[in-house]
């Protein structure tokens, strides 16, 4: 398949994903590149699901990413970072997100903004069905707490 | 039925993840229980404020580099690609062949192979006649 084609077709559903992990539009932009930089190196071929494998690469790119970030721990950076991010972030629902663990966060994201099925994040995961039903569970408590804590 | 163990159905339930018998036990159970009719009212307002949240799209910028990226690479790799096979096609064929002028008529038109010589100013154009190159008296300016 025609990765231009690829890229028109899906490069907002991976906008989505990226943009619900990080929740900072620029951020996100340069990641939406880096994922597309390392689809069009690698081979592509024999790839039946594409929606799953842009995520999946998507994940790995974000995940990187937060990596390096960590590995620097450069304290003024990190500030500056957190508070150019807040700014974007209007609703209490949005921090709520912002505040779970990467784990809960991405099955919500890929669930709530990707209206993936159970079956399909299990499979971009590399998890079992019945953990993303237990995540999806703890995911939605904490952020029933989150909201009920800060009304 | 303990309401803590409940909240995963709960949750699976407004995800229509559930199999027919757990959606019974589900409804069932929610008649009877306000505790868990409250979770699950809370889990659906969560679930549509996050669908509610207004993701902006990449922009308009971010989206042309990519899209024209590969493009770019392409037409690089095919430049590249057509320079070293003109360069061996010239370097390693033409030279043990014939060079005798010959017009480059309407009737001839052939595909031209341009050698270009660094040495010399200008550029001699073959074309392919039976297998052999056969040298034009073209010299120069634009083809």
């Amino acid at each position: 398949m025609n990765i231009e084609k690829i890229f028109r077709e899906y490069n907002d559903y991976v906008f989505k994903y990226i943009y619900g992990m990080v929740q900072n539009r620029a951020e996100a932009e340069d990641l939406l590149q880096d994922t597309f930089i390392k689809v069009m190196k690698a081979s592509n071929k024999d790839i039946r699901n594409w929606k799953s494998y842009l995520l999946t690469i998507a994940r790995n790119t974000v995940y990187d990413h937060w990596r390096k970030r960590k590995s620097k721990l450069n304290l003024d950076f990190l500030k500056l970072k957190t508070k150019e991010r807040d700014i974007e972030l209007k609703l209490d629902i949005e921090k709520g997100i912002k505040n779970l663990s990467p784990k809960l966060k991405e099955v919500l994201i890929l669930r709530e903004i990707n209206k993936m099925e159970y079956r399909e994040i299990a499979d971009v995961l590399g998890i079992e069905k019945g953990t993303v039903k237990s995540r999806l569970s703890r995911a939605r408590e904490e952020l029933k707490n989150f909201l009920e804590y800060n009304k | 039925m303990n309401c803590e163990s409940f909240k995963e159905l709960l949750s699976a339930y407004i995800d229509a993840e559930l199999e027919r018998t757990d959606i019974l036990k589900v409804e069932e159970h929610i008649e009877q229980c306000k505790k868990c009719r409250d979770i699950l009212n809370s889990y659906q307002n969560i679930s549509l404020s996050i669908r509610s949240i207004e993701i902006p799209k990449p922009s308009e910028k971010v989206l042309k580099r990519l899209i024209l990226f590969p493009r770019r690479n392409i037409y690089r790799l095919r430049k590249l690609a057509v320079g070293a096979s003109l360069f061996i096609i010239m370097g390693v064929l033409i030279i043990p062949f014939f060079r005798t002028g010959e017009n480059v008529t309407q009737e001839n038109p052939k595909k031209y192979y341009i050698l270009k010589d660094e040495k010399n100013p200008y550029s001699e154009v073959y074309y392919e006649r039976d297998g052999n190159f056969v040298l034009t008296n073209y010299s120069g300016g634009s083809f």
